[in-house]
């Protein structure tokens, strides 16, 4: 596949690096050559330095047999534009980074009809992110799949854990089994497909599926330690701080907002209801007391500058908050600050756009059903068709490959237990989850 | 640095050495060779093929090529294939004195074209295919070639491409760097093959053509008479090759342009335009300078100083003519010419004309910036800015070549009759000509240059042919540290 990339920043640097290993034939764009020289020098891609947006430059970069336009410049509109060119030139798959907010939910201007498949609101799908942690407190990661109705959830198993007695045949609570899926731990390095005898241990990341009725009690049951965060603080009162604590403001915890320029500030409070703002630096010691910090209260730091990000969690950390979060936009960063055990979370707003564009990559009639960030492989959402391989099958008569599991099945807006004896009908939407190893042989098995 | 990665790669270079050999071991078969050279051939290619194989299984290993490690495999490569290149000359007793055997596969290898040969013709053919061979191997770059066809090279791949290739030019045609080399390799590839018929057409063997096409392509000059083109005594053949020498000193983008159906890019480049210009002044002034003081007609003049004037300034090195009785002023613009050379991009040798270009336009704003200080004037090639950063090595490059030449030509002057000699000698080698003037002139040949000398006329190929800093980074300390 020909891909051109629009924009040579972070995001278009990594997905540059994965599609080369992933041996597609690359162009990248970029108006700055600075960018394009070390991308060129790392990688064997085509680097072109230009306007993104300009149909000239286009035309050099090969547009016409591209298969797919990625633009992810920092300009919205050389987003769109480079999409609306690009589907004039017949690219069938354009994917466009765009951070205003009116650009996308207007309902009567749908990008979708200027020629954009994929519109990838950076700010927003961090915040989400976030949201999924910090609403589920202890999880080291959820994520919706099927419009909401079905949770998939990676939890860190503790030594007080019910988990730990028995495996998966002799659990020790039999009536979760019905409702609640297990698709994979990860141990150390190492990706475990649970199967009837595998035992849990102290520190493996478990991921499992079901309704979001059914998770939280079970993650009351599997953890009945952990702590609701009862105050969240936010610092950082830029759109991604926004657009958190609106949608924190659904749940029942006090959600504080620092930001430290008045008018800024003034708009926050503005937009928001129930969040209390504050004006003061987050990183003064004086502004962290007075807002106050307890062993129940959750630190999110989403300040544009990665080091205040970090020191601010360090300080509320030492203050004891019970959970600290970053977001991190140098990728460099994340794994140091992840072995250091410095904090919580990192969050990396262009790690997270870049799985949602893999995915998009994948294809058509497969698609990503969720996104979870540290668990490899994937999770997909597979629709069952009329005539398929699978149609009218039980789930046990089916020879998946290793590292294969039906994660659930949704029919007729119902969720289904993929238990054995269900049988695929047409319609079915059916989540899987496929192990690294398994990937290459994805393609087999959803092929006729 | 990686060794195993760089060492992976030189492996199967080697191992494409040694197919070239099995191919002349199998021409020499064909014609009958006597014993030594047949035996020598089979027992290089069986040697280079064992080595690389065992030095590809020794040297696997899971770390890729780095972009430092690209411009190793070039000199590794480039020391290797001269070693081993040497073989066929060595076991055959054609060229017993190694020192003599290397020079001549460095010759070939660079596409230069001095022999330290005298008689050609009865080599045996298995050996002159092997010579011709190099010619075809070194011309587009052999590394190249691997770059082209083995999947394993990828980000290093583009330093190799960058190392090989000739002068400073838009070097990436398509995103994948293996894919350009198959591009360019193609094209390459095609010209000779359409050269070797129409040499044919015109009454050569086969094995003649092929030879030849092989020298003319890779602008190299190695023929498989004593006599050279002149041997063969037809006006349409010489025109064949002065059309040939010609394209093969062009830059190799405009030709695939061209193949894609824009005809027109020729026109466009100002480096052709500028190059053409200079074939055809050249050309006419030559003509008019012999013509009555060598030559009595005027056809006469203008057929010999088109031919000896094309095959200088692409830096080929066929002979036709002893251009080294005409004038004075004649010869100096040969030396002129075999100093600038042929086009970036191309097979040609020389400082290539895009940076003959780009120092006109240098000194053309210093003038500039004489009367008007505060002017800011970009130096620009085809209506693209050059950077300031593109511009800088342009002239270094020139300086470098142009100190190298004089210092060069000092040296080599005690093992050299006069300095005319060793002066052409020195340029002549370095652009990868061929036949210099006076005692190195076209009928004469290299044979006669002491081991010291030779190594030095070896060192100063290579430098051209890799273009200086591939070479010289090696001698940075900067470039040894991690």
């Amino acid at each position: 596949m020909r891909i051109l990339i629009i924009g040579a920043g972070n995001t278009g640097r990594n997905l540059a690096i994965k599609f080369c290993e992933e041996r597609h034939d690359v162009v990248v764009v970029d108006v700055k050559a600075e960018p394009l020289q070390e991308l060129e020098a790392q990688l064997d891609v085509l680097t072109i330095q230009g306007e993104g947006a300009n149909p000239r430059l286009l035309e050099d970069a090969g547009i016409s047999k591209s298969d797919m336009l990625v633009a992810v410049t920092d300009s919205d509109e050389v987003n769109i534009l480079a999409c609306v060119f690009a589907r004039a030139a017949g690219v069938e798959h354009k994917v466009a980074r765009v951070s205003n907010a009116d650009y996308i939910h207007h309902t009567q201007f749908d990008l979708k009809a200027l020629g954009v498949d994929l519109i990838i609101n950076q700010k927003e799908e961090c915040a989400q992110d976030l949201f999924n942690i910090l609403r589920m407190p202890g999880a080291v990661e959820t994520a919706d799949m099927l419009d909401g109705k079905v949770l998939a959830v990676g939890l860190k198993v503790h030594m007080d854990s019910p988990l730990l007695m028995g495996s998966l045949k002799g659990f020790p609570d039999s009536r979760w089994l019905s409702v609640i899926r297990f698709i994979a731990v990860i141990r150390g390095k190492e990706i475990i497909v649970p199967r009837g005898d595998t035992q849990f241990m102290i520190g493996d990341d478990i991921y499992f599926v079901g309704r979001p009725e059914d998770i939280t009690p079970f993650i009351n049951w599997a953890w009945p330690e952990r702590s609701i965060f009862q105050k969240v603080i936010v610092a950082g009162g830029g759109n991604l701080g926004i657009h958190l604590a609106a949608l924190l403001e659904k749940t029942e915890s006090q959600i504080i907002l620092i930001e430290s320029d008045e008018d800024r500030a003034n708009y926050c409070s503005g937009i928001l209801n129930k969040t209390m703002v504050i004006r003061g630096n987050a990183l003064d010691q004086e502004t962290i007391e007075n807002v106050g910090i307890v062993n129940t209260t959750a630190y999110v730091a989403v300040t544009g500058n990665d080091e205040n990000n970090i020191i601010g969690c360090l300080v509320a950390g030492k203050l004891g908050a019970s959970f600290t979060a970053a977001q991190v936009n140098k990728p460099e960063y994340v794994p140091i600050i992840n072995n250091l055990s410095l904090l919580d979370r990192a969050v990396n707003p262009h790690l997270s756009m870049m799985s949602a564009i893999l995915h998009f990559v994948r294809g058509k009639n497969v698609k990503a059903a969720a996104v979870l960030r540290e668990l490899p492989g994937e999770l997909l959402e597979v629709v069952i068709p009329e005539k398929g391989k699978w149609t009218g099958k039980a789930i046990k008569d089916i020879t998946f490959p290793d590292g294969v599991v039906i994660a659930t099945v949704l029919r007729d807006k119902v969720v289904c237990a993929a238990t054995g004896d269900l049988e695929f009908t047409a319609g079915d939407r059916v989540v899987i989850y496929c192990a690294p190893k398994a990937a290459g042989k994805l393609d087999s098995l959803f092929k006729k | 640095m990686n060794l195993r990665p760089i060492l992976h790669a030189v492996a199967f270079m080697l191992m494409v050495l040694g197919l070239a050999m099995a191919a002349s071991f199998g021409v020499s078969m064909l014609y009958g060779d006597p014993l030594p050279a047949r035996k020598a051939l089979g027992a290089s290619a069986l040697l280079s093929l064992a080595v690389g194989a065992l030095m590809a299984r020794l040297s696997h290993s899971e770390t890729e090529l780095s972009r430092r490690d690209g411009i190793l495999v070039v000199t590794i490569g480039w020391f290797i294939a001269c070693l081993f290149g040497a073989l066929p000359y060595v076991l055959s007793g054609v060229i017993p004195d190694p020192v003599g055997a290397v020079f001549e596969t460095v010759s070939g290898f660079t596409t230069t074209g001095a022999s330290v040969l005298a008689v050609i013709d009865p080599l045996p053919k298995g050996i002159l295919f092997w010579r011709a061979l190099t010619h075809f191997l070194g011309g587009m770059g052999v590394l190249v070639l691997c770059v082209a066809i083995l999947p394993f090279i990828r980000t290093g791949g583009m330093q190799i491409f960058r190392a090989e290739m000739t002068g400073p030019t838009r070097d990436r045609l398509t995103p994948r760097i293996a894919n350009t080399a198959k591009l360019l390799w193609g094209i390459y590839t095609l010209l000779c093959v359409i050269e070797t018929l129409l040499l044919k057409w015109g009454g050569m063997t086969w094995f003649d053509a092929v030879c030849h096409s092989f020298a003319t392509v890779a602008t190299g000059g190695f023929s498989t008479r004593t006599s050279s083109i002149a041997a063969f005594n037809s006006v349409y053949i010489e025109i064949v090759v002065i059309v040939f020498m010609l394209l093969g000193a062009i830059n190799f983008n405009l030709h695939l342009a061209a193949l894609r159906g824009n005809v027109l890019a020729y026109f466009r480049d100002s480096e052709w335009r500028c190059y053409l210009s200079i074939w055809l002044a050249s050309g006419l002034f030559i003509a008019w300078n012999i013509w009555r003081t060598v030559y009595p007609e005027i056809h006469e003049a203008i057929h010999h100083s088109f031919f000896s004037m094309t095959s200088l300034f692409t830096t080929t090195g066929f002979c036709t003519v002893d251009f080294d009785r005409w004038p004075i002023a004649s010869k100096l613009v040969l030396l002129l010419l075999m100093v600038m050379g042929g086009c970036a991009g191309s097979t040609a040798g020389g400082i290539k004309q895009i940076r003959v270009v780009a120092v006109i336009k240098n000194i053309y704003r210093e003038l500039k910036l004489f009367t008007h200080p505060n002017a800011v004037i970009s130096i620009k090639i085809d209506r693209h800015v050059i950077g300031e950063e593109v511009n800088r090595s342009m002239l270094t490059f020139f300086l470098l070549y142009l100190a190298t030449i004089v210092a060069m030509s000092l040296a080599l002057n005690p093992y050299m009759p006069d300095i005319m000699s060793s002066f052409s000698a020195v340029i002549a080698t370095m652009g990868g000509v061929g036949p210099g003037l006076s005692a190195v002139g076209p009928i004469q040949n290299y044979g006669f240059v002491a081991s010291p000398g030779k190594i030095m006329l070896i060192f100063c190929m290579l430098l051209g042919r890799l273009e200086f800093y591939t070479l010289l980074v090696l001698c940075s300390p900067g470039f040894w540290r991690k």
